[in-house]
Protein backbone atom coordinates (compact mmCIF):
# COMPACT_ATOMS: atom_id res chain seq x y z
CA UNK A 1 0.00 0.00 0.00
CA UNK A 2 2.90 2.48 -0.89
CA UNK A 3 1.11 4.72 -2.90
CA UNK A 4 3.39 7.49 -4.19
CA UNK A 5 -0.14 9.81 -3.80
CA UNK A 6 -2.26 11.33 -1.12
CA UNK A 7 -5.24 8.92 0.27
CA UNK A 8 -8.58 10.27 -0.95
CA UNK A 9 -9.52 9.39 2.55
CA UNK A 10 -7.73 9.33 5.62
CA UNK A 11 -9.22 10.14 9.59
CA UNK A 12 -6.34 9.72 12.16
CA UNK A 13 -7.75 9.22 15.77
CA UNK A 14 -11.14 9.91 14.78
CA UNK A 15 -13.27 10.40 17.97
CA UNK A 16 -16.95 11.58 17.74
CA UNK A 17 -19.27 12.57 20.49
CA UNK A 18 -23.18 12.77 20.53
CA UNK A 19 -23.73 14.69 23.39
CA UNK A 20 -21.63 13.38 26.15
CA UNK A 21 -21.74 9.84 24.47
CA UNK A 22 -18.56 8.91 22.67
CA UNK A 23 -19.97 6.81 19.70
CA UNK A 24 -16.22 6.71 17.80
CA UNK A 25 -13.43 5.88 20.38
CA UNK A 26 -9.69 7.46 18.11
CA UNK A 27 -10.72 5.74 14.34
CA UNK A 28 -8.05 5.43 12.00
CA UNK A 29 -9.44 4.90 8.40
CA UNK A 30 -7.27 5.19 5.50
CA UNK A 31 -8.27 4.67 1.91
CA UNK A 32 -5.46 4.45 -0.88
CA UNK A 33 -5.94 6.14 -4.50
CA UNK A 34 -7.84 3.36 -6.64
CA UNK A 35 -8.96 1.09 -3.87
CA UNK A 36 -12.69 -0.36 -3.19
CA UNK A 37 -13.06 -0.60 0.99
CA UNK A 38 -15.86 -2.19 2.77
CA UNK A 39 -16.87 -0.60 5.95
CA UNK A 40 -18.84 -3.56 8.02
CA UNK A 41 -20.18 -3.57 11.21
CA UNK A 42 -23.83 -3.71 13.45
CA UNK A 43 -26.31 -1.33 13.57
CA UNK A 44 -25.16 1.30 15.63
CA UNK A 45 -21.39 0.02 15.36
CA UNK A 46 -21.00 3.87 13.91
CA UNK A 47 -20.50 3.24 10.15
CA UNK A 48 -22.51 6.16 9.07
CA UNK A 49 -20.92 8.27 11.58
CA UNK A 50 -17.70 7.66 10.23
CA UNK A 51 -18.14 7.80 6.92
CA UNK A 52 -19.59 11.41 7.82
CA UNK A 53 -17.23 12.83 9.94
CA UNK A 54 -14.81 11.67 6.91
CA UNK A 55 -16.50 14.27 5.04
CA UNK A 56 -16.88 16.74 7.29
CA UNK A 57 -20.80 16.33 7.76
CA UNK A 58 -20.07 15.55 11.82
CA UNK A 59 -17.65 17.14 13.82
CA UNK A 60 -14.55 14.82 14.98
CA UNK A 61 -14.46 15.80 18.81
CA UNK A 62 -10.90 14.33 18.61
CA UNK A 63 -8.26 13.52 16.03
CA UNK A 64 -8.59 15.06 11.92
CA UNK A 65 -10.06 14.18 8.75
CA UNK A 66 -8.25 14.87 5.29
CA UNK A 67 -9.76 14.69 2.06
CA UNK A 68 -6.70 14.02 -0.66
CA UNK A 69 -4.29 15.07 1.64
CA UNK A 70 -6.88 18.22 2.10
CA UNK A 71 -7.66 18.47 6.32
CA UNK A 72 -11.78 18.69 5.67
CA UNK A 73 -12.69 22.09 6.99
CA UNK A 74 -9.91 23.34 4.47
CA UNK A 75 -11.10 21.38 1.25
CA UNK A 76 -13.10 22.97 -1.43
CA UNK A 77 -12.44 20.82 -4.39
CA UNK A 78 -16.12 18.93 -4.17
CA UNK A 79 -16.57 17.68 -7.57
CA UNK A 80 -13.56 14.81 -6.61
CA UNK A 81 -16.17 13.49 -4.17
CA UNK A 82 -19.77 11.61 -4.17
CA UNK A 83 -21.79 10.69 -1.30
CA UNK A 84 -24.29 8.49 -1.13
CA UNK A 85 -26.60 9.21 2.28
CA UNK A 86 -27.91 6.07 3.94
CA UNK A 87 -31.46 7.71 2.81
CA UNK A 88 -32.85 10.72 1.36
CA UNK A 89 -32.92 13.91 2.64
CA UNK A 90 -35.84 14.41 4.83
CA UNK A 91 -36.93 18.07 3.88
CA UNK A 92 -39.19 18.15 0.58
CA UNK A 93 -42.94 19.78 0.54
CA UNK A 94 -42.42 20.59 -2.38
CA UNK A 95 -42.14 17.52 -5.71
CA UNK A 96 -38.86 17.31 -7.39
CA UNK A 97 -38.73 15.18 -10.43
CA UNK A 98 -35.67 12.40 -10.33
CA UNK A 99 -33.61 14.36 -12.84
CA UNK A 100 -34.01 17.50 -10.97
CA UNK A 101 -32.68 15.58 -7.92
CA UNK A 102 -29.92 13.75 -9.60
CA UNK A 103 -29.01 17.01 -11.35
CA UNK A 104 -28.06 18.52 -7.95
CA UNK A 105 -25.06 16.29 -7.96
CA UNK A 106 -23.64 17.93 -11.04
CA UNK A 107 -23.77 21.63 -9.06
CA UNK A 108 -20.11 20.78 -7.56
CA UNK A 109 -18.88 21.40 -11.41
CA UNK A 110 -20.84 24.08 -11.92
CA UNK A 111 -20.20 28.01 -11.21
CA UNK A 112 -23.13 29.68 -9.04
CA UNK A 113 -24.96 31.74 -10.93
CA UNK A 114 -24.40 30.24 -14.44
CA UNK A 115 -26.81 27.86 -16.40
CA UNK A 116 -26.55 24.29 -16.81
CA UNK A 117 -24.06 23.84 -19.77
CA UNK A 118 -24.66 20.89 -22.81
CA UNK A 119 -21.81 18.71 -20.69
CA UNK A 120 -23.46 18.74 -17.40
CA UNK A 121 -26.89 17.64 -18.76
CA UNK A 122 -25.40 14.88 -20.64
CA UNK A 123 -23.28 14.01 -17.70
CA UNK A 124 -26.85 13.63 -15.61
CA UNK A 125 -28.62 11.71 -18.83
CA UNK A 126 -25.70 9.28 -18.16
CA UNK A 127 -26.40 8.63 -14.44
CA UNK A 128 -29.85 8.39 -14.84
CA UNK A 129 -29.40 5.56 -17.62
CA UNK A 130 -26.22 4.16 -15.14
CA UNK A 131 -28.62 3.08 -12.40
CA UNK A 132 -31.45 2.31 -14.92
CA UNK A 133 -33.82 5.10 -14.06
CA UNK A 134 -33.81 6.97 -17.48
CA UNK A 135 -37.78 6.63 -18.11
CA UNK A 136 -38.27 7.70 -15.03
CA UNK A 137 -36.58 10.97 -15.22
CA UNK A 138 -39.65 12.82 -15.15
CA UNK A 139 -41.57 11.21 -12.44
CA UNK A 140 -41.73 12.70 -8.31
CA UNK A 141 -38.66 10.90 -6.74
CA UNK A 142 -41.60 10.00 -3.72
CA UNK A 143 -42.93 8.15 -6.37
CA UNK A 144 -40.17 5.74 -6.53
CA UNK A 145 -39.94 2.73 -4.39
CA UNK A 146 -37.09 2.54 -1.58
CA UNK A 147 -35.02 1.19 -3.68
CA UNK A 148 -35.01 3.18 -6.89
CA UNK A 149 -34.99 6.22 -4.83
CA UNK A 150 -31.38 4.49 -3.34
CA UNK A 151 -30.69 4.34 -7.30
CA UNK A 152 -31.54 7.89 -7.26
CA UNK A 153 -29.36 8.97 -4.84
CA UNK A 154 -26.42 6.57 -6.48
CA UNK A 155 -26.92 8.56 -10.03
CA UNK A 156 -26.84 11.75 -8.04
CA UNK A 157 -23.38 10.91 -6.69
CA UNK A 158 -22.34 9.76 -10.36
CA UNK A 159 -23.14 12.79 -12.07
CA UNK A 160 -20.41 14.97 -10.07
CA UNK A 161 -17.91 12.53 -11.96
CA UNK A 162 -16.13 11.88 -8.92
CA UNK A 163 -12.93 9.80 -8.60
CA UNK A 164 -13.96 9.20 -4.98
CA UNK A 165 -17.76 7.30 -4.24
CA UNK A 166 -18.76 7.26 -0.43
CA UNK A 167 -21.96 5.02 -0.16
CA UNK A 168 -23.48 4.73 2.72
CA UNK A 169 -25.35 1.40 2.03
CA UNK A 170 -25.93 1.89 -1.40
CA UNK A 171 -27.57 -1.73 -1.90
CA UNK A 172 -30.01 -1.60 1.33
CA UNK A 173 -33.83 -2.48 -0.03
CA UNK A 174 -32.22 -2.81 -3.73
CA UNK A 175 -32.83 -6.32 -5.69
CA UNK A 176 -30.80 -8.29 -6.37
CA UNK A 177 -30.60 -7.59 -10.12
CA UNK A 178 -30.02 -3.85 -9.15
CA UNK A 179 -27.30 -5.21 -6.80
CA UNK A 180 -25.63 -6.39 -10.23
CA UNK A 181 -25.97 -3.50 -11.98
CA UNK A 182 -24.85 -1.12 -9.08
CA UNK A 183 -21.53 -3.63 -8.90
CA UNK A 184 -21.15 -3.19 -12.67
CA UNK A 185 -21.31 0.38 -12.13
CA UNK A 186 -18.98 0.61 -9.51
CA UNK A 187 -16.31 -1.61 -11.07
CA UNK A 188 -16.59 0.44 -14.14
CA UNK A 189 -15.51 3.44 -11.71
CA UNK A 190 -13.00 1.47 -9.82
CA UNK A 191 -11.12 0.51 -13.32
CA UNK A 192 -11.39 4.32 -14.45
CA UNK A 193 -9.02 4.78 -11.29
CA UNK A 194 -11.59 5.60 -8.87
CA UNK A 195 -11.55 5.21 -5.28
CA UNK A 196 -14.78 3.14 -3.40
CA UNK A 197 -15.64 3.33 0.53
CA UNK A 198 -18.94 1.87 1.21
CA UNK A 199 -21.17 0.67 4.32
CA UNK A 200 -22.58 -2.66 3.72
CA UNK A 201 -24.11 -5.15 5.92
CA UNK A 202 -23.71 -7.85 2.91
CA UNK A 203 -21.69 -7.31 -0.07
CA UNK A 204 -23.16 -10.03 -1.92
CA UNK A 205 -22.65 -9.38 -5.89
CA UNK A 206 -20.02 -6.50 -4.68
CA UNK A 207 -18.01 -9.02 -3.05
CA UNK A 208 -15.43 -9.19 -6.11
CA UNK A 209 -15.28 -5.58 -6.33
CA UNK A 210 -13.66 -5.44 -2.58
CA UNK A 211 -10.29 -5.05 -1.94
CA UNK A 212 -10.25 -5.20 1.50
CA UNK A 213 -12.55 -4.39 4.21
CA UNK A 214 -12.28 -2.75 7.74
CA UNK A 215 -14.92 -4.03 10.48
CA UNK A 216 -16.06 -1.75 12.79
CA UNK A 217 -17.58 -2.65 16.61
CA UNK A 218 -18.45 -0.52 19.11
CA UNK A 219 -16.78 3.00 17.49
CA UNK A 220 -14.14 0.99 17.41
CA UNK A 221 -11.96 -0.83 14.31
CA UNK A 222 -11.73 -4.67 15.27
CA UNK A 223 -10.53 -5.62 11.58
CA UNK A 224 -8.81 -3.96 8.69
CA UNK A 225 -7.79 -6.71 5.76
CA UNK A 226 -8.98 -9.01 3.58
CA UNK A 227 -13.03 -9.17 3.25
CA UNK A 228 -13.65 -11.64 6.46
CA UNK A 229 -15.16 -15.21 5.49
CA UNK A 230 -18.85 -16.15 6.11
CA UNK A 231 -17.92 -18.92 7.74
CA UNK A 232 -15.02 -17.25 9.77
CA UNK A 233 -14.94 -15.37 12.90
CA UNK A 234 -16.00 -12.43 11.81
CA UNK A 235 -18.75 -13.81 10.05
CA UNK A 236 -21.46 -11.06 9.83
CA UNK A 237 -25.09 -12.63 11.67
CA UNK A 238 -26.69 -11.29 8.45
CA UNK A 239 -24.66 -12.32 5.62
CA UNK A 240 -26.84 -15.23 4.35
CA UNK A 241 -29.85 -13.34 4.34
CA UNK A 242 -33.10 -13.65 1.80
CA UNK A 243 -33.45 -10.18 -0.01
CA UNK A 244 -37.31 -9.69 1.38
CA UNK A 245 -37.98 -6.14 -1.01
CA UNK A 246 -36.45 -8.35 -3.99
CA UNK A 247 -38.61 -7.88 -7.58
CA UNK A 248 -41.48 -6.40 -5.08
CA UNK A 249 -40.95 -2.85 -6.21
CA UNK A 250 -41.24 -2.90 -9.50
CA UNK A 251 -45.08 -3.98 -9.09
CA UNK A 252 -46.21 -1.14 -7.51
CA UNK A 253 -45.22 1.58 -9.40
CA UNK A 254 -46.12 1.66 -13.15
CA UNK B 1 -68.13 45.34 -15.72
CA UNK B 2 -66.72 48.91 -14.78
CA UNK B 3 -63.65 49.49 -15.46
CA UNK B 4 -63.17 53.12 -15.92
CA UNK B 5 -61.83 53.56 -12.70
CA UNK B 6 -58.45 51.89 -13.55
CA UNK B 7 -57.96 55.43 -15.72
CA UNK B 8 -56.71 56.83 -12.80
CA UNK B 9 -53.06 56.39 -12.21
CA UNK B 10 -53.41 55.42 -8.67
CA UNK B 11 -55.06 52.59 -9.85
CA UNK B 12 -52.87 51.69 -12.31
CA UNK B 13 -50.09 51.55 -9.49
CA UNK B 14 -51.77 49.62 -7.23
CA UNK B 15 -52.29 47.06 -10.30
CA UNK B 16 -48.86 46.92 -11.53
CA UNK B 17 -47.37 46.92 -7.72
CA UNK B 18 -49.65 43.72 -6.89
CA UNK B 19 -48.57 42.19 -9.90
CA UNK B 20 -44.68 42.32 -8.78
CA UNK B 21 -45.64 41.29 -6.00
CA UNK B 22 -47.41 38.68 -7.09
CA UNK B 23 -44.54 37.29 -9.28
CA UNK B 24 -42.17 38.08 -6.53
CA UNK B 25 -43.58 36.53 -3.41
CA UNK B 26 -43.92 32.72 -4.83
CA UNK B 27 -40.39 32.64 -5.80
CA UNK B 28 -39.50 33.10 -2.29
CA UNK B 29 -41.85 30.92 -0.90
CA UNK B 30 -41.06 27.77 -2.90
CA UNK B 31 -37.89 27.63 -0.85
CA UNK B 32 -39.63 28.37 2.58
CA UNK B 33 -42.37 25.72 1.38
CA UNK B 34 -39.78 23.15 0.26
CA UNK B 35 -37.70 23.49 3.52
CA UNK B 36 -40.66 22.85 5.35
CA UNK B 37 -40.72 26.78 6.60
CA UNK B 38 -44.01 27.84 5.09
CA UNK B 39 -44.74 29.73 8.17
CA UNK B 40 -41.85 32.21 8.53
CA UNK B 41 -43.03 34.61 6.42
CA UNK B 42 -45.66 35.17 9.02
CA UNK B 43 -43.29 35.30 12.15
CA UNK B 44 -41.27 37.99 9.52
CA UNK B 45 -44.57 39.94 9.09
CA UNK B 46 -44.87 40.40 12.74
CA UNK B 47 -41.36 41.49 13.18
CA UNK B 48 -41.85 44.01 10.25
CA UNK B 49 -44.29 45.67 12.47
CA UNK B 50 -41.60 46.48 14.96
CA UNK B 51 -39.61 47.94 11.96
CA UNK B 52 -42.58 50.38 10.95
CA UNK B 53 -43.28 51.46 14.13
CA UNK B 54 -39.04 51.85 14.55
CA UNK B 55 -40.45 54.18 11.39
CA UNK B 56 -43.09 56.08 12.59
CA UNK B 57 -40.80 57.09 16.27
CA UNK B 58 -37.92 58.17 14.15
CA UNK B 59 -40.46 59.90 11.43
CA UNK B 60 -38.39 58.31 8.33
CA UNK B 61 -40.09 55.66 5.91
CA UNK B 62 -41.39 52.93 7.53
CA UNK B 63 -40.86 50.54 4.57
CA UNK B 64 -36.75 51.17 5.12
CA UNK B 65 -36.90 50.68 8.76
CA UNK B 66 -39.11 47.78 8.36
CA UNK B 67 -36.89 46.11 6.00
CA UNK B 68 -33.44 46.82 8.24
CA UNK B 69 -35.65 45.13 10.68
CA UNK B 70 -36.83 42.63 9.48
CA UNK B 71 -33.46 41.69 7.83
CA UNK B 72 -31.71 41.38 11.03
CA UNK B 73 -35.08 39.21 12.62
CA UNK B 74 -34.43 37.25 9.78
CA UNK B 75 -31.46 36.61 9.88
CA UNK B 76 -31.27 35.76 13.56
CA UNK B 77 -34.18 33.17 13.18
CA UNK B 78 -31.67 31.51 10.86
CA UNK B 79 -28.55 31.48 13.51
CA UNK B 80 -31.02 29.70 15.56
CA UNK B 81 -32.07 27.13 13.14
CA UNK B 82 -28.45 26.50 12.07
CA UNK B 83 -27.41 26.24 15.24
CA UNK B 84 -29.81 24.19 17.99
CA UNK B 85 -32.28 22.25 15.98
CA UNK B 86 -35.14 21.49 18.96
CA UNK B 87 -35.04 25.17 20.35
CA UNK B 88 -35.32 26.51 16.99
CA UNK B 89 -40.03 26.37 16.95
CA UNK B 90 -39.38 28.07 20.77
CA UNK B 91 -36.74 30.81 18.97
CA UNK B 92 -39.35 31.31 16.64
CA UNK B 93 -42.19 32.05 18.65
CA UNK B 94 -40.70 34.07 20.88
CA UNK B 95 -39.45 36.32 18.34
CA UNK B 96 -43.13 36.69 16.59
CA UNK B 97 -44.37 38.10 19.74
CA UNK B 98 -41.57 40.38 20.74
CA UNK B 99 -42.32 41.65 17.20
CA UNK B 100 -45.66 42.06 17.52
CA UNK B 101 -45.66 43.49 21.16
CA UNK B 102 -42.25 45.47 20.41
CA UNK B 103 -44.40 47.29 17.26
CA UNK B 104 -47.56 47.97 18.83
CA UNK B 105 -45.82 49.39 22.45
CA UNK B 106 -42.97 51.67 19.92
CA UNK B 107 -46.16 52.50 18.13
CA UNK B 108 -47.99 53.62 21.36
CA UNK B 109 -44.82 56.08 21.85
CA UNK B 110 -44.97 57.89 18.54
CA UNK B 111 -47.54 60.15 19.33
CA UNK B 112 -49.57 61.30 16.58
CA UNK B 113 -49.98 58.65 14.46
CA UNK B 114 -53.56 57.76 13.87
CA UNK B 115 -54.82 54.05 13.91
CA UNK B 116 -55.39 54.03 10.42
CA UNK B 117 -51.88 54.23 9.31
CA UNK B 118 -51.13 51.28 11.75
CA UNK B 119 -54.00 49.51 9.66
CA UNK B 120 -52.95 50.26 6.52
CA UNK B 121 -49.29 48.47 7.14
CA UNK B 122 -51.64 45.25 8.85
CA UNK B 123 -54.05 45.24 5.85
CA UNK B 124 -52.21 46.52 2.82
CA UNK B 125 -53.16 50.21 1.24
CA UNK B 126 -51.96 49.38 -2.48
CA UNK B 127 -54.16 52.41 -3.36
CA UNK B 128 -52.24 55.11 -1.48
CA UNK B 129 -48.99 54.04 -3.44
CA UNK B 130 -46.96 56.43 -5.02
CA UNK B 131 -45.24 56.48 -7.87
CA UNK B 132 -41.85 56.42 -5.57
CA UNK B 133 -43.34 53.41 -3.35
CA UNK B 134 -43.97 51.92 -7.03
CA UNK B 135 -40.36 51.93 -7.83
CA UNK B 136 -39.02 50.23 -4.90
CA UNK B 137 -41.55 47.69 -5.11
CA UNK B 138 -40.20 47.51 -8.85
CA UNK B 139 -36.92 47.54 -8.03
CA UNK B 140 -36.84 44.95 -4.93
CA UNK B 141 -39.55 42.37 -6.49
CA UNK B 142 -37.13 42.61 -9.57
CA UNK B 143 -34.28 41.81 -7.65
CA UNK B 144 -36.08 39.12 -5.29
CA UNK B 145 -37.27 37.07 -8.27
CA UNK B 146 -34.61 37.29 -10.77
CA UNK B 147 -31.85 35.94 -7.67
CA UNK B 148 -34.29 33.22 -6.96
CA UNK B 149 -34.97 32.35 -10.79
CA UNK B 150 -31.14 32.44 -11.28
CA UNK B 151 -29.68 30.72 -8.47
CA UNK B 152 -32.86 27.87 -8.70
CA UNK B 153 -30.73 24.91 -8.86
CA UNK B 154 -27.92 25.46 -5.46
CA UNK B 155 -31.52 27.46 -3.59
CA UNK B 156 -33.14 24.18 -4.66
CA UNK B 157 -30.14 21.34 -3.24
CA UNK B 158 -29.88 23.60 -0.35
CA UNK B 159 -33.84 23.42 0.83
CA UNK B 160 -33.98 19.57 -0.41
CA UNK B 161 -30.91 18.13 1.25
CA UNK B 162 -28.80 20.31 3.27
CA UNK B 163 -25.93 17.66 4.18
CA UNK B 164 -25.67 16.93 0.41
CA UNK B 165 -25.50 20.26 -1.10
CA UNK B 166 -22.54 20.54 1.79
CA UNK B 167 -20.43 18.06 0.18
CA UNK B 168 -20.92 19.73 -3.15
CA UNK B 169 -19.24 22.31 -2.40
CA UNK B 170 -22.90 24.64 -2.60
CA UNK B 171 -22.21 27.45 -0.14
CA UNK B 172 -25.09 26.26 2.27
CA UNK B 173 -24.40 29.21 4.64
CA UNK B 174 -24.67 31.84 1.96
CA UNK B 175 -27.39 30.56 0.27
CA UNK B 176 -29.86 29.89 3.44
CA UNK B 177 -28.58 33.78 4.99
CA UNK B 178 -29.31 34.96 1.13
CA UNK B 179 -32.76 33.16 1.11
CA UNK B 180 -33.52 34.68 5.23
CA UNK B 181 -32.77 38.26 3.38
CA UNK B 182 -34.78 37.78 0.60
CA UNK B 183 -37.32 36.36 2.71
CA UNK B 184 -37.56 39.92 4.44
CA UNK B 185 -36.96 41.98 1.42
CA UNK B 186 -40.20 40.49 -0.17
CA UNK B 187 -42.71 40.75 3.00
CA UNK B 188 -41.56 44.28 3.51
CA UNK B 189 -42.36 45.33 0.31
CA UNK B 190 -45.40 42.94 0.02
CA UNK B 191 -46.69 44.77 2.77
CA UNK B 192 -48.00 47.36 1.10
CA UNK B 193 -50.11 45.48 -1.16
CA UNK B 194 -51.43 42.38 1.13
CA UNK B 195 -50.57 43.86 4.27
CA UNK B 196 -48.63 42.25 7.48
CA UNK B 197 -51.26 40.01 8.41
CA UNK B 198 -51.88 38.64 4.92
CA UNK B 199 -48.60 38.43 3.48
CA UNK B 200 -47.73 35.09 4.27
CA UNK B 201 -50.89 33.77 2.07
CA UNK B 202 -48.97 35.23 -1.36
CA UNK B 203 -45.30 33.89 -0.36
CA UNK B 204 -47.39 30.28 0.29
CA UNK B 205 -50.93 29.83 -1.05
CA UNK B 206 -49.84 29.71 -4.58
CA UNK B 207 -47.29 27.22 -4.29
CA UNK B 208 -49.68 24.86 -2.14
CA UNK B 209 -51.79 25.09 -5.22
CA UNK B 210 -49.42 23.69 -7.34
CA UNK B 211 -48.35 21.34 -4.62
CA UNK B 212 -51.55 19.49 -5.86
CA UNK B 213 -50.74 18.59 -9.14
CA UNK B 214 -47.41 19.13 -10.38
CA UNK B 215 -44.56 16.78 -10.75
CA UNK B 216 -41.80 18.64 -10.33
CA UNK B 217 -40.08 21.20 -8.77
CA UNK B 218 -39.09 23.86 -11.40
CA UNK B 219 -43.17 23.51 -12.61
CA UNK B 220 -43.68 24.53 -9.21
CA UNK B 221 -41.64 27.36 -9.09
CA UNK B 222 -42.71 28.57 -12.39
CA UNK B 223 -46.74 27.58 -12.02
CA UNK B 224 -46.78 29.05 -8.35
CA UNK B 225 -45.57 32.79 -9.52
CA UNK B 226 -47.71 32.25 -12.38
CA UNK B 227 -50.62 31.93 -10.29
CA UNK B 228 -49.27 35.04 -7.87
CA UNK B 229 -50.04 37.02 -10.94
CA UNK B 230 -53.35 36.04 -11.63
CA UNK B 231 -54.55 36.49 -8.00
CA UNK B 232 -52.73 39.99 -7.53
CA UNK B 233 -54.06 40.92 -10.84
CA UNK B 234 -57.79 39.83 -10.38
CA UNK B 235 -57.40 40.44 -6.97
CA UNK B 236 -56.56 44.13 -7.58
CA UNK B 237 -59.44 44.49 -10.91
CA UNK B 238 -62.38 43.03 -8.88
CA UNK B 239 -61.66 45.49 -5.69
CA UNK B 240 -61.35 48.32 -8.19
CA UNK B 241 -64.49 47.42 -9.73
CA UNK B 242 -66.46 46.26 -6.20
CA UNK B 243 -64.97 48.89 -4.18
CA UNK B 244 -63.40 46.31 -1.69
CA UNK B 245 -59.96 46.16 0.09
CA UNK B 246 -57.27 45.17 -2.57
CA UNK B 247 -55.11 43.37 -0.10
CA UNK B 248 -57.55 40.64 0.73
CA UNK B 249 -59.22 40.26 -2.23
CA UNK B 250 -56.04 39.39 -3.95
CA UNK B 251 -55.55 36.93 -0.88
CA UNK B 252 -59.17 35.37 -1.64
CA UNK B 253 -58.19 35.32 -5.41
CA UNK B 254 -55.20 33.04 -4.47
CA UNK B 255 -57.57 30.58 -2.46
CA UNK B 256 -60.62 30.72 -4.53
CA UNK B 257 -57.67 29.42 -7.15
CA UNK B 258 -56.14 26.88 -4.55
CA UNK B 259 -59.92 25.78 -4.05
CA UNK B 260 -60.63 25.77 -7.88
CA UNK B 261 -57.18 23.61 -8.68
CA UNK B 262 -58.28 20.99 -5.65
CA UNK B 263 -61.57 20.54 -7.07
CA UNK B 264 -60.40 20.31 -11.06
CA UNK B 265 -57.69 17.39 -9.49
CA UNK B 266 -60.35 15.51 -7.64
CA UNK B 267 -62.28 15.27 -10.57
CA UNK B 268 -59.31 14.55 -12.90
CA UNK B 269 -58.09 11.95 -10.83
CA UNK B 270 -61.64 10.52 -10.26
CA UNK B 271 -62.14 10.41 -14.03
CA UNK B 272 -58.81 8.68 -14.63
CA UNK B 273 -59.95 5.71 -12.53
CA UNK B 274 -63.01 4.91 -13.76
CA UNK B 275 -62.31 6.00 -17.37
CA UNK B 276 -58.64 4.58 -18.27
CA UNK B 277 -57.71 1.97 -16.02
CA UNK B 278 -54.19 2.41 -14.48
CA UNK B 279 -53.48 -1.32 -13.93
CA UNK B 280 -55.20 -3.16 -16.98
CA UNK B 281 -54.83 -6.44 -15.92
CA UNK B 282 -56.15 -6.58 -12.32
CA UNK B 283 -58.97 -4.57 -13.59
CA UNK B 284 -59.93 -6.39 -16.36
CA UNK B 285 -59.73 -9.73 -13.75
CA UNK B 286 -61.92 -8.25 -10.88
CA UNK B 287 -64.18 -5.98 -13.28
CA UNK B 288 -67.15 -8.40 -13.59
CA UNK B 289 -66.78 -9.39 -9.86
CA UNK B 290 -68.84 -6.25 -8.13
CA UNK B 291 -71.61 -7.51 -10.65
CA UNK B 292 -71.73 -10.87 -9.59
CA UNK B 293 -71.76 -9.97 -5.68
CA UNK B 294 -74.35 -7.75 -6.48
CA UNK B 295 -76.72 -10.28 -7.99
CA UNK B 296 -75.65 -12.65 -5.47
CA UNK B 297 -76.59 -10.34 -2.58
CA UNK B 298 -80.00 -9.69 -4.64
CA UNK B 299 -80.35 -13.39 -5.15
N1 LIG C 1 -27.60 12.57 15.33
C1 LIG C 1 -27.35 11.71 16.33
N2 LIG C 1 -27.55 12.08 17.61
C2 LIG C 1 -27.30 11.25 18.62
N3 LIG C 1 -26.82 10.00 18.48
C3 LIG C 1 -26.60 9.56 17.23
C4 LIG C 1 -26.86 10.38 16.08
N4 LIG C 1 -26.55 9.67 14.97
C5 LIG C 1 -26.14 8.48 15.40
N5 LIG C 1 -26.16 8.40 16.76
C6 LIG C 1 -25.73 7.25 17.56
O1 LIG C 1 -24.42 6.92 17.19
C7 LIG C 1 -24.25 5.52 17.11
C8 LIG C 1 -23.68 5.16 15.76
O2 LIG C 1 -24.61 5.51 14.77
P1 LIG C 1 -24.34 5.28 13.23
O3 LIG C 1 -25.49 5.85 12.50
O4 LIG C 1 -22.99 5.76 12.90
O5 LIG C 1 -24.39 3.69 13.13
P2 LIG C 1 -24.31 2.77 11.85
O6 LIG C 1 -23.17 1.84 12.07
O7 LIG C 1 -24.30 3.57 10.62
O8 LIG C 1 -25.67 1.95 11.99
P3 LIG C 1 -26.67 1.41 10.85
O9 LIG C 1 -26.14 0.10 10.42
O10 LIG C 1 -27.96 1.25 11.57
O11 LIG C 1 -26.75 2.43 9.79
C9 LIG C 1 -25.60 4.90 17.39
O12 LIG C 1 -25.58 4.41 18.69
C10 LIG C 1 -26.57 6.03 17.28
O13 LIG C 1 -27.58 5.91 18.24
MG1 LIG D 1 -25.66 3.88 9.10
Amino acid sequence: MAENDVPPVAVTHGVVHYGDRAVLHGVDLRVETGQAVALLGANGSGKSTLIKSSLGLVRLTGGEAALFGTPVPRFRAWHRVGYVPQRLGAGSGVPATVREVVSAGRLSRRVLGLPARKRDRLIVERALEAVGLADRAKDPVTSLSGGQQQRTLIARALAAEPELLVLDEPTAGVDAASQEALAAVLSDRVADGATVLLVAHELGPLEPLIDRAVVLSHGRIVHDGPVPEPAGVHAEPGHVHVHPHAKEEERLWT
Amino acid sequence: MDLSIFGYDFMMRALIGALIIGVAAPSVGVFLVQKRMALIGDGIGHVALTGVAVGFLMGTSPVWTAVVVTIVGAVAIELIRERGKASGDVALALLFYGGIAGGVVLIGMSAGKSNATLMSYLFGSLVTTSAEDLRTIAILGALVTVLMVVLRPWLFAVSQDEEYAKVSGVPVRFLNMLLAVTTAVTVTVAMRAVGLLLISALLVVPVATMQQFARGFTVTMFGAMGLGVVAAGSGVVVAGVGDLPPGAMIVLMALGLFVLVAVVTAVVKLARRTLLPTRPATVAATAPEPLDCHLDKAA
